[in-house]
C-alpha cells in the first residue's frame, strides 16, 4: 500500500545524515576554487597569468577509496560524502545559484593536503531535500610520485 | 606557435563581439565574449552551453620557406540545448546562429601576429592566415545538439616565436 499521506519537511534526516559522517572521523576537506579572474586582462585569458586559489573548508566529510578494479595507467578514484549543510553554506557563501555550479567552477578538491579532480557529484534526498552529497575523485599524480624518502 | 593561437583567440574573440555582443558567459567570476581556449582554462569537466570552445590539435611544419610555415588546426566546439522558455524547441535555430556567427568570425582570414608575453603586447613582423571553416555533420546528444567547426591557421615562424 503505497503512502499517501503529505509528510513535512524538517531537517532530522539531514542531522542524521551528518551524525553519521562525524561518527566516521568528521573528517575535513577544501573545495578548490579559483580566484576571481582580472576583468579586462588578455593574459588571464591565455593562460599567460599565475591563477590564485583558495580552498573552502567542508566539514563532516567521509573518504574512501572506490573499489573498482585496478588497471595499469589508470589514477586511482575515491569517493567524498559531503554534509549537505556544509555544501549549503558554500553554496550561500560563494553566491552561486546551486551545489551544481559550486562544483563546475571548482579545480578540485584537497584531502589531506593532496589535490583530487572532480570527477562526478550525485546526492541522497529526503522528501525533495539533500541530505549528504557524494563526490567522485580522481587522484592527479599516482600515489607513488608523492612519496618521499626520507 | 604559441603567439598564433593567442593571436588567433583574441581575433576570434574581437569578432564575436561584434558580430554578437550578446554571447557573453561568466567564466572565473568574469563576464566575457562567449568564447574560450580549452587548453587555457580549467580542465574540469564543465561545459558550458551556447559557447566557442577552441581546441588546437594538429600542427605540422614546412621548412620549404624562407621561414618555417607552421601549420595548426584549429577546432570550434559548440553546442546548444535551446532556451528553457521554449522547451528547447529552438536548439536548432540557435545552433544555426552560432553557425553564422562562425562563418563570419572566419571571414577576416588574417590578422596581426603579436606577442603577449609581453607589456603591452608587441606587434610581430608577420601575420597569421587561416582557411575558410569545415563544419562537421550536427551530432544528436539527448536534448542536445553539437557541431565542430574546422579552420587550419598558417603563420610564419620568426626568430621570436622559437
Amino acid at each position: 500500500m503505497s503512502d499517501l499521506s503529505v509528510r513535512l519537511y524538517n531537517e532530522g534526516q539531514q542531522r542524521a545524515a551528518d551524525s553519521l559522517l562525524r561518527s566516521l572521523g568528521g573528517f575535513s576537506v577544501g573545495l578548490r576554487m579559483p580566484v576571481p579572474a582580472v576583468t579586462g586582462v588578455d593574459a588571464e585569458q591565455l593562460g599567460l597569468s599565475v591563477p590564485l586559489f583558495q580552498d573552502l573548508p567542508l566539514s563532516p566529510a567521509a573518504f574512501r577509496k572506490v573499489r573498482t578494479p585496478i588497471e595499469e595507467g589508470e589514477a586511482g578514484k575515491h569517493e567524498l560524502v559531503l554534509s549537505a549543510a556544509a555544501v549549503a553554506a558554500a553554496v550561500s557563501g560563494q553566491q552561486v545559484a546551486s551545489a551544481e555550479v559550486l562544483f563546475a567552477m571548482a579545480t578540485g578538491m584537497v584531502v589531506n593536503g593532496v589535490l583530487f579532480l572532480i570527477e562526478a557529484t550525485s546526492f541522497t534526498e529526503w522528501l525533495g531535500k539533500v541530505c549528504a552529497y557524494r563526490v567522485l575523485l580522481r587522484e592527479t599524480v599516482p600515489d607513488a610520485a608523492q612519496e618521499t624518502v626520507s | 606557435m604559441e603567439n598564433t593561437r593567442n593571436s588567433f583567440y583574441l581575433a576570434m574573440r574581437s569578432g564575436l563581439a561584434a558580430v554578437n555582443p550578446l554571447r557573453t558567459m561568466v567564466l572565473r567570476g568574469v563576464q566575457r565574449p562567449g568564447i574560450l581556449v580549452e587548453e587555457n582554462e580549467s580542465a574540469v569537466a564543465i561545459e558550458i552551453p551556447d559557447v566557442f570552445v577552441l581546441r588546437w590539435t594538429e600542427l605540422s611544419i614546412d621548412e620549404q620557406h624562407p621561414l618555417p610555415l607552421a601549420q595548426q588546426v584549429c577546432e570550434f566546439h559548440y553546442w546548444t540545448e535551446g532556451t528553457f522558455t521554449n522547451g528547447g524547441l529552438d536548439r536548432g535555430r540557435l545552433l544555426a546562429a552560432m553557425d553564422a556567427e562562425l562563418v563570419q568570425l572566419l571571414l577576416a582570414h588574417d590578422a596581426l601576429k603579436q606577442n603577449f608575453a609581453v607589456t603591452p603586447p608587441a606587434p610581430m613582423a608577420t601575420s597569421l592566415f587561416w582557411t575558410t571553416g569545415v563544419f562537421g555533420p550536427i551530432v544528436v546528444d539527448k536534448n542536445r545538439l553539437r557541431r565542430v567547426g574546422r579552420v587550419t591557421v598558417f603563420d610564419y615562424e620568426e626568430a621570436a616565436d622559437l
